[in-house]
């Protein structure tokens, strides 16, 4: 079977939930607990997708203004990008476009962007709709999910559209196995999901 | 002794080699029959006829160590009266050969003990034995000569026969003399390791029949004996002209037996550099060695030089012949070795040389390409001497030395080779880890270092940053790509990927950081009162300090400062962790000069004495240094006598920070020890929950204790709590797998896992159920073992914590 490394990172204002989607996919646990994350906690999960697997090498950064400065070279080689904003704080969405505008400049060129409303198990206290924030993602071609670390909803779903994005290496025959460059593939159309 | 934390020092080193051993890959090679084990004491009596010389008296002993590596001593019985003396070539390192140490032995009818010493022994064997594995006593552990170390019952028994002719100078150039030679006047070195014997290689060991391992220089030094290569199979190498270049060839062809003769450089290093003092470059000297040796020694870096321009060999020096892999371990195995690890003891602890030699700091080692491998190999000269004629071993010996030799630098140039790839990787712009270690380097230098609240948050982001560039270099295919991942099972990848990446991130960042340092604790004011308080504490007597001990003398205080100096000028934190270690083992032996051995010091007595070198020291230096090494080390080194001394001095530097006068402390105040305890639940447990863990598959499991001696291991969702058990009985190589079980320790309980349950499936519940920390103990069982019940796995506490 072959396995393909998907480098991907995860971006979005502190305090959204990043490492938690990260641990609730990698670890499958979460913690109400967790620390801020220092610079960026490298994570990874290896996951069937078809007749491949996947293997996510993950950045999880810091939403700490003072790493922001850091965040491009994260970015920079990732295959994929997930923007966290927390669905009960309206300013966390506002810095998610910020993210995306700057992945548009910045980014790799076939990036393939998700975005996760996280906390989506906190409905009451909800700040951003769900229907705003969808409509957002289609217009800029990007996967949308609203997940919930804590009650582990659509964490796997958002890795596995990730990999779904990703071409297979049955269309591009000259890939190889090993070593796969994920940041030359061409992504295919963009969709987004739900 | 309560500041012998480990006395082997060998207790959790994970890239100790040692491990290999634990892991149970430490086979024969194929055919070799179980190995009686050799313990020193069989070792000692096998060759008392070579260390007990009662015909000679004292001043003879001093002539024949003159030129031996130190610790090693001879018993003698002629001179001074009736009594026995030990004597101990003592040369601490840099002092070449000299200084030798006598102690009189005082014998009467039930008990043999050192003059002046109340450890009383059985029979001389019995103190000798003791004192080559203690190191209070003596300024240093007694050792057996290298060679004596590795050598089976047989060729003991040979070597016995010797006597005293062991020791004469006609001698040593052969086979057996090889290593006394490489070791004069040099820095104590591992001495089990089986580094310079290579004279002739053996096939069977190559990298790629797995028989890397046998470099456990435990196993050396406990079961070489006749098992270790089939018997029958000729020494393969004949002696060259005099004069002649050995032509090298690929090590599996026939051409083997052309191998060049290892004592021929090592005779040349020893004749060329009689004088004590010179070590590091013995193939300077009035002999006029071959250019070519002089070539090598320039050729050689120390590691932190890795990857600068290693020149690579005039054409006209590489060697004919077809390249192979098995080469570069065979070649090395006759020239390479010896340099490395006389720079590697150098690295290690105050761990003395025989515990030193438990743990050679591999990822220090100098670095080499597999070009100037290549080069080192031609430039290896070939002179034999007449002397070579009267090697008295048997050729399967040397065949024997030299396959271990092989083995060992085939080992240490895949570890070498792959940090100089990590080396690259990181210094090219284009790879993704390079442009991740570029950019963060830049940034620092930059000013992103400034933009931190605390100096702790510029040192957790550093740490950070190298963990996570550790995993994912480990995880991901870049590196492994250009790899041979075979060559890897057995090395702890992430130790050596460590060290190379404290060249890559923290070469260029450790002025940065320190100016940084220096500009936080300016700021808040806490270096300006550690030199107020060093002023007021240097004007303290003795007894006001609480100092019960000696203190180090004027010469003993100026050595210390060096280490610290040097300790100061590191950027690995491993490194300065090493040289922290020598500044203890120097406070130490101050401690006990002068009485004689009569008093042995504890870690009470230890503060004070610390204190009071601390005050005489660059203190500030020191502070900002500890502050480094207790962020930046790799968690796991944190664990053992690193991270007690490391406390210790934390503790002692916190004492003169907050002194008050007339408060005498002998120990770490309540106040230090919550701080370190917060930093180590910071460091070491908190990590361990939330940054170790990377990969979905890996379990930490401690040994006896939660959080100590934590071994990563892969462990799949479906593996039981029994094969898991085997595992660990092979990792921390117990010899009664039935005794220990599994344990799930949290706080306050402590749970023997049942066979069939599921590590990964009872880890991912405990992360759900419970906030306090767990952990996978591998330890005992309690002394009335229960059947664990069935059912979930657990079964109730069987003991608090």
């Amino acid at each position: 079977m072959a396995l393909r490394e998907l480098k991907v990172c995860l971006l979005g204002d502190t305090g959204v939930g990043k490492s938690s989607i990260v641990w609730r996919f990698v670890e499958d646990s979460f913690d109400p607990n967790i620390n801020p994350t220092i610079g960026a906690s490298f994570m990874t999960k290896t996951v069937q997708y078809q007749n491949e697997l996947h293997k996510f090498l993950i950045w999880d950064t810091a939403g700490q203004e003072r790493f922001r400065a850091l965040a491009p070279m994260y970015y920079r080689g990732s295959a994929a990008a997930i923007i966290v904003y927390d669905i009960t704080k309206e300013e966390t969405f506002s810095t998610l476009k910020n993210w995306v505008k700057e992945l548009r400049q910045h980014g790799p060129p076939n990036i393939v962007v998700a975005i996760a409303g996280n906390k989506c198990d906190l409905n009451d206290v909800r700040e951003v709709l769900e229907k705003d924030a969808k409509d957002y993602a289609d217009s800029i071609h990007a996967i949308f999910v609203e997940t919930s670390a804590k009650n582990a909803i659509n964490i796997n779903e958002l890795f596995i559209e990730i990999s779904r994005r990703i071409p297979s290496t049955d269309t591009n025959p000259p890939s190889s196995s090993k070593g796969f460059k994920l940041r030359r593939q061409p992504s295919v159309t963009k969709r987004s999901c739900c | 002794m309560p500041h012998d934390v480990d006395p082997s020092g060998a207790g959790n080193n994970d890239s100790s080699p040692q491990r290999l051993l634990q892991n149970g890959q430490c086979q024969a090679p194929a055919g070799g029959q179980p190995l009686p084990p050799l313990t020193l004491l069989d070792r000692l009596l096998l060759t008392r006829g070579l260390w007990q010389l009662l015909s000679l008296g004292p001043e003879q002993a001093t002539e024949l160590l003159r030129m031996q590596p130190p610790g090693t001593f001879l018993v003698t019985g002629a001179g001074s009266g009736e009594l026995k003396a030990l004597s101990v070539q003592s040369s601490g390192e840099g002092h070449g050969a000299g200084v030798i140490c006598r102690f009189q032995i005082k014998e009467d009818d039930s008990a043999v003990c050192l003059e002046g010493s109340q450890l009383r022994f059985l029979g001389l064997l019995e103190l000798v034995a003791f004192l080559s594995v203690s190191r209070d006593v003596l300024p240093l552990p007694l050792r057996l000569p290298a060679t004596l170390q590795r050598l089976g019952r047989a060729e003991l028994d040979a070597c016995a026969a010797l006597g005293m002719r062991f020791w004469s100078p006609p001698f040593k150039p052969s086979a057996t003399g090889e290593e006394e030679g490489e070791n004069m006047g040099s820095s104590p070195e591992p001495p089990n390791l089986p580094e310079s014997s290579g004279p002739a290689c053996c096939i069977r060991v190559t990298s790629e029949d797995g028989a890397l391992c046998i470099i456990n220089p435990l196993f050396l030094s406990e079961h070489s004996s006749e098992g270790w290569l089939p018997a029958g199979v000729p020494p393969p190498f004949h002696l060259p002209e005099r004069g002649g270049t050995i032509r090298l060839r690929n090590g599996q062809g026939p051409g083997l037996l052309d191998k060049p003769l290892a004592p021929a450089s090592t005779e040349t290093d020893q004749l060329g550099a009689p004088e004590p003092g010179k070590e590091g470059e013995p193939g300077k000297g009035d002999d006029a060695p071959p250019a070519s040796v002089k070539r090598k020694l320039l050729v050689r870096r120390p590691a932190w030089n890795m990857s600068e321009d290693l020149p690579s060999p005039p054409p006209a020096e590489r060697q004919e012949g077809p390249a192979s892999p098995h080469r570069v371990s065979w070649i090395e195995g006759a020239s390479d070795a010896p340099w490395v690890l006389k720079k590697s003891y150098s690295e290690s602890s105050l761990l003395g040389p025989r515990d030193s030699l438990l743990l050679p700091p591999i990822p220090e080692l100098d670095s080499l390409s597999v070009s100037s491998v290549e080069e080192e190999a031609d430039a290896h000269p070939a002179t034999p001497r007449k002397k070579h004629q009267s090697a008295a071993l048997p050729g399967r010996v040397l065949h024997r030395l030299s396959a271990v030799g092989s083995a060992l630098t085939s080992f240490l140039s895949a570890e070498r080779q792959l940090a100089k790839r990590v080396q690259e990787l990181t210094q090219e712009p284009a790879s993704y880890v390079g442009g991740l270690v570029q950019n963060f380097v830049g940034h620092m230098l930059r000013g992103g270092a400034a933009r931190h609240p605390t100096s702790t948050d510029l040192l957790q982001e550093i740490r950070q940053m190298i963990s996570s560039l550790k995993g994912y270099l480990c995880e991901s295919s870049e590196l492994q790509d250009t790899w041979e991942y075979g060559d890897l099972e057995e090395m702890d990848l992430g130790s050596v990927v460590e060290a190379a990446l404290y060249k890559c991130v923290l070469k260029p960042l450790r002025d940065c950081i320190y100016g940084q340092l220096l500009e936080f604790h300016s700021r808040d004011g806490s270096l300006q009162k550690l030199r107020d308080h060093q002023l007021t504490m240097g004007r303290q007597s003795l007894a006001e300090l609480g100092v019960t001990a000696s203190v180090p003398d004027a010469p003993a205080l100026e050595r210390i400062q060096a280490k610290l100096l040097q300790m100061h000028q590191a950027y690995s934190p491993k490194k300065k962790e090493a040289q922290l270690l020598k500044a203890c083992k120097l406070i130490y032996e101050a401690m006990n000069h002068g009485t004689g051995g009569k008093e042995l010091y504890g870690a009470d007595d230890f503060l004070p004495v610390l204190t009071y070198v601390l005050v005489k020291c660059d203190i500030v230096a020191v502070q900002l240094d500890v502050e480094y090494m207790m962020e930046l080390l790799d968690p796991s080194q944190l664990q053992g006598e690193g991270g007690y001394y490391l406390t210790t001095w934390f503790g002692a530097l916190y004492h003169i920070s907050n002194f008050q006068s007339a408060m005498v402390t002998r120990q770490i105040s309540i106040e230090a020890q919550d701080s370190i305890h917060r930093w180590q639940r910071r460091r070491t447990i908190h990590h361990n929950q939330h940054n170790r863990r990377r990969s979905q598959d890996i379990l930490y499991v401690s040994f006896q204790e939660p959080f100590t001696n934590q071994k990563a291991i892969p462990v799949p969702a479906h593996m039981t709590a029994a094969s898991l058990c085997v595992i660990c009985s092979k990792k921390y190589g117990v010899s009664n797998p039935e005794a220990y079980g599994l344990f799930l320790v949290t706080d306050s309980t402590s749970q023997l896992l049942a066979g069939d349950s599921l590590p990964q499936q009872i880890r991912s519940a405990s992360l759900k159920s419970q906030s306090a920390s767990c952990c996978f103990v591998y330890k005992l069982k309690g002394e009335d073992p229960e059947a664990p019940s069935e059912g979930n796995g657990l079964r109730p506490a069987q003991e608090p914590i």
